[in-house]
């Protein structure tokens, strides 16, 4: 009984230590991370999607050019695209307020854009079908809850609410009628995350002064994290280097 | 002995009753329902079928978008339509009907018995045949909806769907429950408590078909019983029963012990539908048996050969599953078997049906409305039966299977087959559960409406399944062979729908009979069987006089009678 | 190559084997039909002849057994017929008889919630090993890229053929059951997960069909179509060319 009573307790200590959050002081946000996302090695091979056999509607999106998969793009000036870089531990405690709006997972020429997004615990992932043709969005939940829903050409958008944070391996979608369509969606509590574009470069702003993990994602090469402290008015530069060496 | 019920309560009267006749009657009010839901579910997939991509009309706006996109249906929901639809009108619908309904109420009155030999078996067999229903029904309101992979449930497709398929799984584990019960109850019934002198080859058709039935049902379920609880263990205990290793489901591997087998679930699948089949149809040949002797005046030809047919029927319903796997890469040595058994199971399925067709001459036919279905039964299930010819057969069912052929054959066979047999059971016995005639008037006009529109639904399908359409496509014209034929597949939907409007005469015939004033006669169409020994409608405990049975059940116009029917529990013709 | 056409009995049979199928259909059709019309002209006759009339009576023993009997046999041993002269071996044909020489083209095919995967072994003609941990979204056919002899293969997603030339096919399925229906070739087999079905087939003149599923596995079974093109050698040849060109094999 006394230890149903402490079990108890604890239960109501933990919902208010939840609820203890502060609202967010954007004054404390002075401090920043940047970096980028090296490659080294060799590319692994892939093969180029062939479209037209399965669904000759994708393949004219794209002039009948056979579309390279997105798994691993190397850019130009040697770094890694897609990554997604996020403040993995440090950044709790603080009610960040939410972006207005949706994220946007537009489906174009049978292939998500974009490929690897990060959005808000809270905020709803839309879905937009831009093609000729039906697709599905299957998003396998590990956390938040898995989701199929058909979407035949010019359907409206099917939105999702993510009620949980899911960043790490982030949340798969993929259209099982098309099965080469893979896109990953971070659902992150706060808004410090970053997904490396054509330059490879990441940028994490307005950060309190403070020490942080920061954890880089790779939907091949998976995660590498680093920490770095940060002062007041600061910006610490960090550089992830893809593959792991193992 | 019936006199001490006399006063229970509405509750022990209506609800938890254990007489067989409030039984039936509860079984048949419940799976009417059941059929004429499974029926609203196929006619919003008529819809998709005939006009893909544009809104439901009424029914689409409300709709919750998970299962419709404007109004338009999606393909998960079709699919999910399409599972719902065999499972509710083959296990909710016609099995409670044709057994539970009709073997209910009118076995023990055939068989001169005051009540089934296990009363409260029976009740409960009802009650988990309800509660099967309700969690099959419940399951649309799901998340992730009801069951959608199709009526056979095949793994590994059922085990990876969603929660909807465990609701179906449950319900199944409840209404194989049911199903049992019956069965053991029919089959102690009528090897027991027959009445004095109903020996064996005194028993009417129908109680021999309920018979077989009672069999096939209790040897043909365990199986089924056994693989869903599989299924179940597989989807929800990690085990692996029917997941061979190394699946890769949606670019993942899945996480499952693997090892086992999809095609097991197949075969054990169907072991139990195959005899499930006859199932659906030898209760209702049981009843176009009835109602043929009757109406034709004369003895049925051949009462002998078409017992023995029945035995044939039943004993090799067993040994024919695997016709419906011949596409699953099974070897020539194994399909020559099957391919045999299945040829030689259309014999006695040809001796019955010509049987019938044979009793009509030298008869005296009265067209009464149960007639009219009766007789309309004979073609229609002989379409059904021999367009089994070619699914039967490993070479062309290389090309037809999976078809709307197969559709329309097994359609033909439960559909104007056993349907159309269980609307002759309605008509030729409402007056002696109610005490009143259904109109003949109304009769003659949903006969005729059904017997058209059920051809119109189900002869085009016929033709697409030739043309090499696939079933279970939510949007057939996406193939070119499927766009050729998008007429008959408009024409297959207009016929579904006329045939849900012809079946409004019926339903008011059905109620407002009941409130007729007139009563009808004790035995209205002159017949000769048991039940219509009773008084109308049969009191708790049956018979007023313990009946005794002198001769044969269809003993008509026997030369030298002074009337034209001679039942088999009067003694003596003056 | 014209266009195919498509009506209301069955679709054009390009396939070698397909013309015994039809015969075997068509026959088994006419038979059903003699029946049918046998059978009902007999009941409408008896329906006209002994309707109930005043002045009509039943009789109790109209006929003796003997002329349903012999109607009865017929139908068996036409069954008979028709399983020992045409189903048993026509089926064999089907499934045993496959080709040993005449330089079969052979191919790999993948199913997959829901399309088609053909996997072509390229020019050095081997397949590259190939494994359940090696599927991914961007490697469909589960190859192993480091197996030099996958290098050239080819993977696409629609299936392409010579005429005049059998063709073996390697079914395998990823995830839940399929099954590969061309009905202008009279061929539906099943794709079972965790097996390796090889199936044969040849065609006997060219055209652009399609090749579709016939067994639901799940909610995009209906998009799970791919183009089935069957063509002249050469042109065959021409193909197999420019997808080992496109390959690109010096691209990464």
């Amino acid at each position: 009984m006394r230890l149903f009573l402490v079990l108890i307790s604890l239960f109501f200590l933990a919902a208010a230590s939840g609820a203890e959050d502060k609202p967010w002081n954007p004054a404390l946000g002075t401090a920043k991370v940047t970096g980028s996302v090296k490659f080294e090695g060799k590319a692994p091979r892939m093969r180029r999607i062939d479209m037209a056999g399965a669904d000759a509607k994708c393949a004219e999106m794209h002039g009948g050019e056979r579309q390279k998969p997105e798994t691993v793009i190397i850019n130009e000036n040697g770094t890694l695209r897609n990554v997604f870089v996020w403040v993995k531990t440090g950044a709790e405690g603080w009610k960040f307020p939410m972006p207005e709006g949706d994220a946007l997972l537009d489906q174009k020429g049978c292939m998500y854009t974009p490929h690897v997004q990060g959005m808000r615990q809270g905020q709803s992932l839309s879905v937009k079908t831009s093609d000729p043709t039906a697709h599905n969005v299957h998003g396998f939940g590990k956390k938040n809850r898995s989701f199929n829903r058909s979407q035949p050409a010019g359907a409206s958008n099917v939105a999702i609410r993510m009620r949980r944070d899911e960043a790490s391996p982030p949340m798969k979608v993929k259209c099982d009628i098309h099965p080469w369509m893979n896109s990953f969606v971070a659902v992150v509590p706060h808004p410090y995350f970053a997904v490396t574009g054509p330059d490879g470069s990441f940028e994490l702003p307005n950060l309190p002064p403070g020490t942080y993990t920061i954890e880089a994602w790779h939907e091949k090469y998976d995660v590498m994290e680093q920490t770095v402290t940060i002062g007041d008015g600061e910006t610490q530069t960090l550089e992830f280097t893809y593959p792991t060496k193992s | 002995m019936s006199d001490e019920h006399s006063d229970l309560g509405f509750l022990r009267k209506y609800v938890f009753s254990t007489d067989h006749k409030t039984i039936g009657i509860q079984y048949g009010i419940t799976a009417l329902v059941f059929l004429f839901f499974g029926f609203s579910l196929m006619m919003m997939m008529r819809w998709q079928l005939a006009y893909p991509g544009s809104a439901i009309p009424i029914i689409g706006g409300l709709l919750p978008d998970t299962l419709v996109d404007r109004g338009a249906m999606l393909p998960d929901f079709y699919n999910q339509l399409g599972a719902m639809h065999g499972t509710i009108m083959v296990f909710m619908g016609i099995v409670p009907l044709a057994v539970g309904a009709f073997g209910n109420y009118v076995v023990p009155l055939q068989i001169g018995a005051p009540d089934m030999a296990f009363p409260r078996l029976n009740m409960m067999s009802y009650q988990a045949f309800v509660i099967g229903g309700i969690v099959m029904l419940a399951s649309f309101f799901l998340p992730g909806g009801a069951a959608s992979s199709g009526w056979t449930s095949y793994a590994p497709l059922a085990v990876t769907a969603t929660t909807g398929q465990t609701f179906w799984l449950i319900g199944m584990i409840f209404l194989i429950a049911s199903s049992l019960l019956g069965a053991l109850n029919f089959i102690v019934t009528i090897l027991h408590i027959r009445a004095e002198g109903l020996t064996f080859f005194r028993l009417p058709f129908f109680v021999w078909s309920q018979l077989v039935t009672a069999f096939l049902l209790l040897l043909a379920f365990p199986p089924l019983q056994a693989a869903a609880i599989f299924q179940l263990m597989d989807r929800l205990a990690g085990t692996s029963f029917f997941l061979p290793s190394g699946l890769v489901v949606g670019g993942e591997q899945i996480v499952a012990a693997g090892g086992g087998s999809p095609l097991l679930w197949q075969h054990l699948f169907w072991f139990l539908a195959h005899p499930e089949v006859y199932v659906l149809i030898l209760p209702g040949m049981g009843i176009i048996a009835e109602v043929i002797a009757n109406n034709t005046r004369k003895p049925l030809w051949g009462y002998r050969p078409m017992v023995y047919s029945l035995l044939v029927l039943g004993f090799l319903s067993f040994g024919v599953w695997a016709h419906h796997m011949y596409m699953t890469g099974m070897g020539t040595t194994m399909s020559t078997f099957f391919q045999i058994t299945t040829m030689i199971i259309s014999i006695p399925s040809v001796i019955i049906l010509t049987c019938l067709v044979i009793s009509l001459w030298g008869a005296s036919i009265r067209f009464s409305v149960a007639m009219l279905f009766a007789l309309a039964f004979l073609p229609m299930f002989g379409i059904g039966g021999l367009t089994g010819l070619p699914l039967g057969l490993a070479a062309p069912d290389a090309h037809l299977h999976d078809t709307y052929y197969v559709i329309g054959h097994f359609h033909y066979v439960v559909a104007p087959g056993t349907i159309f047999a269980m609307f002759a059971g309605i008509y030729y016995w409402y007056p002696k559960a109610t005490g009143r005639t259904l109109n003949v008037t109304l009769g003659k006009v949903h006969f005729w409406l059904s017997f058209i529109f059920m051809n119109g639904v189900f002869m085009p399908m016929m033709f697409e399944g030739m043309a090499g359409v696939s079933r279970r496509l939510f949007d057939p014209t996406i193939y070119d062979h499927g766009a050729a034929v998008h007429g008959l597949t408009v024409m297959t939907s207009w016929s579904a729908w006329c045939l849900a409007a012809a079946q409004i005469p019926f339903i008011i015939n059905f109620f407002w009979s009941m409130r007729k004033t007139e009563r009808a006669e004790e035995n209205p169409w002159q017949a000769t069987t048991l039940e219509w020994a009773t008084p109308t409608p049969p009191p708790h405990g049956n018979f007023t006089e313990t009946p005794v049975v002198y001769r044969g059940p269809y003993e008509y116009s026997v030369p030298g009678a002074d009337r034209d029917f001679s039942p088999q529990y009067v003694k003596q013709e003056a | 190559m014209n266009e195919p056409e498509y009506g209301w009995w069955l679709p054009p049979n390009v396939s070698v084997q397909g013309d015994d199928i039809d015969t075997m259909i068509n026959v088994i059709h006419w038979f059903m039909l003699a029946l049918f019309v046998g059978w009902g002209a007999f009941m409408v006759f008896c329906l006209v002849r002994f309707r109930e009339r005043p002045g009509h009576v039943a009789v109790y023993k109209p006929i003796k057994a003997g002329f349903s009997k012999w109607l009865e046999v017929g139908v068996a041993v036409a069954e008979a017929v028709i399983l020992a002269f045409f189903a048993m071996p026509v089926w064999a044909k089907i499934k045993n008889d496959f080709p040993t020489q005449d330089n079969p083209v052979v191919i790999r095919v993948v199913a997959e919630q829901f399309k088609w995967l053909f996997h072509y072994p390229g020019q050095d003609g081997k397949f590259g090993r190939t494994g359940v941990e090696f599927y991914a979204d961007d490697n469909p056919a589960g190859l192993d890229f480091d197996d030099e002899d996958g290098f050239d293969d080819i993977t696409v997603r629609g299936l392409h053929f010579p005429v005049g030339r059998p063709v073996i096919a390697r079914l395998t399925a990823k995830d839940v059951i399929h099954s590969f229906k061309m009905p202008v070739m009279r061929i539906t087999q099943d794709l079972i997960p965790g097996m390796e079905i090889p199936i044969w087939f040849e065609a006997k003149s060219t055209g652009k069909f399609q090749v579709g599923c016939a067994q639901l596995c799940g909610l995009g079974h209906y998009e799970m179509k791919a183009d089935l093109i069957i063509e002249s050698p050469e042109d065959y040849q021409r193909w197999l060319d420019e997808e080992h060109a496109a390959l690109g094999l010096d691209d990464y």
